[in-house]
């Protein structure tokens, strides 16, 4: 008989991911796992090392909606006075040191000495958040790549020269809409225009920025300005916004889980606007009421497929597919380490965190075997 | 065993189909005046597959579909559109309409839907419009028009640009059904406008400026059942105020109006609150004022509103209204759409990591 491996968790303890994992684990007849909560790694309680053991499978979740956990990341990738900074709901602190923070942290974990069995390995993860490094591995995939702006003006000039002058321009590492802008430039009139997840306020000590659960429209170019500068200053790239794939009087687009090399749960995300994310108001809709061809979901398998080959080590996925609106193939647009949060969303009677610790439970099998 | 429907509001055009042999069911759906797609699914005995059968034609039925029980009712639709990569690679809808009219299937058509164009948000339609004008002939059975039939994924709505529809109102006298996306440079006519068959007419925008609205209060249109009117903001061209909209709050403006919608407003409480009164509400079944800024102030006029209990359908979707005026409205007898709840109070700003 096969001696149980240890489930192992990197999270926030009290984050709804933690609750739907142990769960989960649960329902698949495992011991509770045990949780490394973030706050503790980063506050020096203990070394990882100190905790883990060889055999374990380690899952690393989300380190987000924690703000003590935040701060601590962003002083981890260099921010003066992290630790001063206030609670202030959505605020946008500093994405681009955040990310270095981040990286830094996955790094280390990366550095076990241990035999270790992953969910997604850390690399990855840092991989996976990188949008243009993930776009570089991915890029037979995904859209092709545009120039990398240092600022406004020289991507103004850029977008006054194409014929097509619709751009998403996104933060190079964020997730849930985060600094994300829709760009339309109007080459008869000059006119801008753009739909953003952003709000900025003036305050003395300069402005400050903010997640917003409304996308807010922007026409004056001051505000496309200051909101563009923000985001180029802290790293943001820049795709083409391709019509999207419409249902009845939404437009949308797939988030489908890749686990264990194989397309599994599916959701379409329906939108009347550019931004399809489901905390955005936006609805779910099931994937059978799109009635796609069967040679677009085999296209849709092909491109999970090769996008989990691009990520060895990692077990699983959240993959956002574009459909095009002219019947062109589905591109990939992003891949999400933690995309995974899609509650009661239900494949082969598995939830996303059952399907993924079956997976693992089927992939230890087999090595054992 | 054959079963088709057909769907159809202000945005889309639809068909589907099942059709059932033994233990397997054929369906096929797309746009009307499209071959649609095909999937054919297998059932372990026919009497799962016509379970199946029965349960999907239920799921359509809700929806909205409608089943057309003869074949001929069936209308021959064709949707034209210039697609934002076929623009880049320099396809224009003139071609694509020239080509369309030179086709066999033209003279059949009788719902034409004219989808985006190449630089929408800098050119008008107006030569695939003349083309059109100029060959009536080629299109004898056009009872149906929709021109701009694109979202904001394609263009913006208020940065469409439109055309000047003077000659299209004599060219095509036996037209039904008229709808115009876009109000940028939009002349809907520069003469009086006169049709004596027109039944439907949709102007959606993000503004509708003052002028076309003068020009649809003093047409004549005396088979006209349906008007819908997307009003707008003051950004995005609406120029008027509510003394222009006030002639159609008449009654037998339109001797056979049955459907008013004055929607997408910034003003929806003044409208509403004038409409309340209106003796238009005499004639109707369906007043639409919904997608707008509408608030409590406006629904109590309408509440308070004796004329109200004689509509079939009040659309107030989109709305401001307080829970407790939502409530009120569900409580009449008349069928009230009071979905799609807006809130301003909410809490609008989100962490970052949150999916």
């Amino acid at each position: 008989m096969q001696k149980k491996s240890r489930f192992v968790l990197i999270g926030n303890p009290e984050n709804r991911r933690v609750h739907f994992f142990q769960d989960a684990l649960q329902q698949a007849e495992q011991d509770a796992a045990l949780v490394i909560p973030y706050l503790s790694l980063l506050n020096g309680e203990y070394e990882l090392s100190d905790v883990l053991r060889d055999g374990d499978t380690v899952r690393i979740e989300s380190p987000g909606e924690n703000f003590a956990v935040e701060k601590k990341i962003l002083a981890l990738g260099g921010l003066e006075n992290a630790g001063e900074l206030e609670d202030e709901r959505g605020r946008i602190y500093h994405p681009r040191l955040w990310f270095q923070g981040f990286s830094k942290l996955m790094t280390s974990m990366a550095q076990q000495t241990v035999k270790l069995s992953w969910f997604n390995h850390p690399d990855d993860i840092v991989n996976m958040f990188n949008k243009p490094l993930c776009k570089q591995i991915l890029q037979a995939l995904t859209l092709p790549s545009l120039p990398v702006f240092s600022g406004y003006d020289e991507f103004l000039a850029f977008a006054e020269k194409q014929n097509y002058s619709r751009f998403f321009i996104k933060l190079n590492s964020s997730s849930s809409a985060s600094g994300i802008v829709a760009y339309e430039y109007n080459k008869g009139n000059g006119k801008e225009q753009a739909y953003s997840t952003v709000e900025f306020v003036h305050g003395p000590h300069g402005d400050r920025y903010y997640n917003s659960l409304k996308i807010k429209k922007y026409t004056a170019r001051e505000e496309i300005k200051n909101i563009l500068n923000f985001l180029f200053t802290q790293g943001a790239m820049v795709e083409s916004w391709v019509p999207k794939a419409k249902h009845e009087d939404s437009s949308y687009d797939l988030r489908v889980m890749g686990i264990a090399g194989q397309r599994r749960h599916a959701i379409a995300r329906l939108s009347r606007g550019p931004m399809t994310n489901l905390h955005l108001g936006n609805q779910r809709c099931a994937v059978d009421e799109l009635e796609l061809p069967s040679s677009t979901w085999r296209e849709i398998d092909t491109l999970v497929e090769k996008t989990m080959q691009a990520f060895p080590r990692s077990l699983y996925a959240g993959l956002d597919i574009l459909l095009p609106r002219n019947d062109k193939s589905p591109v990939l647009l992003e891949a999400n380490a933690f995309g995974d949060l899609l509650p009661n969303l239900l494949h082969k009677g598995e939830n996303t965190y059952l399907a993924e610790i079956n997976a693992v439970l089927e992939r230890q099998r087999l090595t054992h075997a | 065993m054959k079963h088709y429907f057909e769907y159809q509001d202000s945005k889309s055009y639809k068909f589907w189909q099942v059709e059932i042999e033994a233990n397997t069911l054929n369906v096929k759906y797309g746009k009307i005046g499209t071959a649609g797609q095909e999937k054919i699914s297998s059932f372990d005995t026919p009497e799962k597959a016509q379970k199946e059968m029965e349960k999907l034609i239920s799921e359509k039925t809700k929806k909205g579909y409608v089943e057309k029980t003869d074949a001929s009712a069936k209308k021959v639709a064709r949707r034209i559109g210039v697609s934002y990569d076929e623009a880049e690679e320099g396809k224009t809808l003139l071609e694509k309409v020239t080509a369309f009219l030179d086709s066999s299937q033209a003279t059949e058509v009788e719902s034409l839907v004219i989808a985006a164009w190449e630089e929408a948000f800098d050119n008008g339609p107006q030569e695939s419009l003349d083309l059109l004008i100029a060959n009536p002939g080629k299109l004898p059975q056009l009872k149906e028009l929709f021109v701009g039939d694109m979202d904001s994924e394609e263009c913006e709505i208020s940065w469409i640009t439109q055309a000047d529809y003077t000659n299209l109102f004599a060219a095509f006298p036996a037209l039904e059904r008229l709808h115009i996306k876009g109000s940028k440079d939009l002349i809907l006519s520069s003469q009086p406008l006169k049709h004596e068959h027109l039944k439907a007419l949709t102007i959606e925008c993000g503004g509708l400026p003052k002028e076309a609205i003068e020009k649809i209060a003093t047409a004549h249109l005396p088979n006209l059942e349906y008007l819908q009117l997307y009003i707008g903001v003051d950004e995005y061209g609406f120029d008027g105020k509510i003394d222009d909209l006030r002639p159609f709050m008449q009654k037998g403006l339109f001797p056979k109006l049955k459907h008013l919608g004055l929607v997408d407003s910034e003003i929806a409480n003044e409208i509403a609150i004038e409409i309340a009164q209106a003796s238009v509400l005499e004639q109707l079944e369906t007043l639409d004022l919904s997608m707008g800024t509408l608030s409590d102030e406006g629904g109590r006029a309408l509440l308070d509103s004796s004329k109200i209990a004689g509509l079939k359908k009040l659309d107030l979707h989109y709305h401001y209204l307080s829970n407790d005026m939502v409530k009120e409205f569900k409580k009449l007898s008349i069928l009230v759409d009071v979905t799609d709840q807006q809130d301003t109070e909410d809490e609008w700003r989100y962490p970052a990591v949150t999916e």
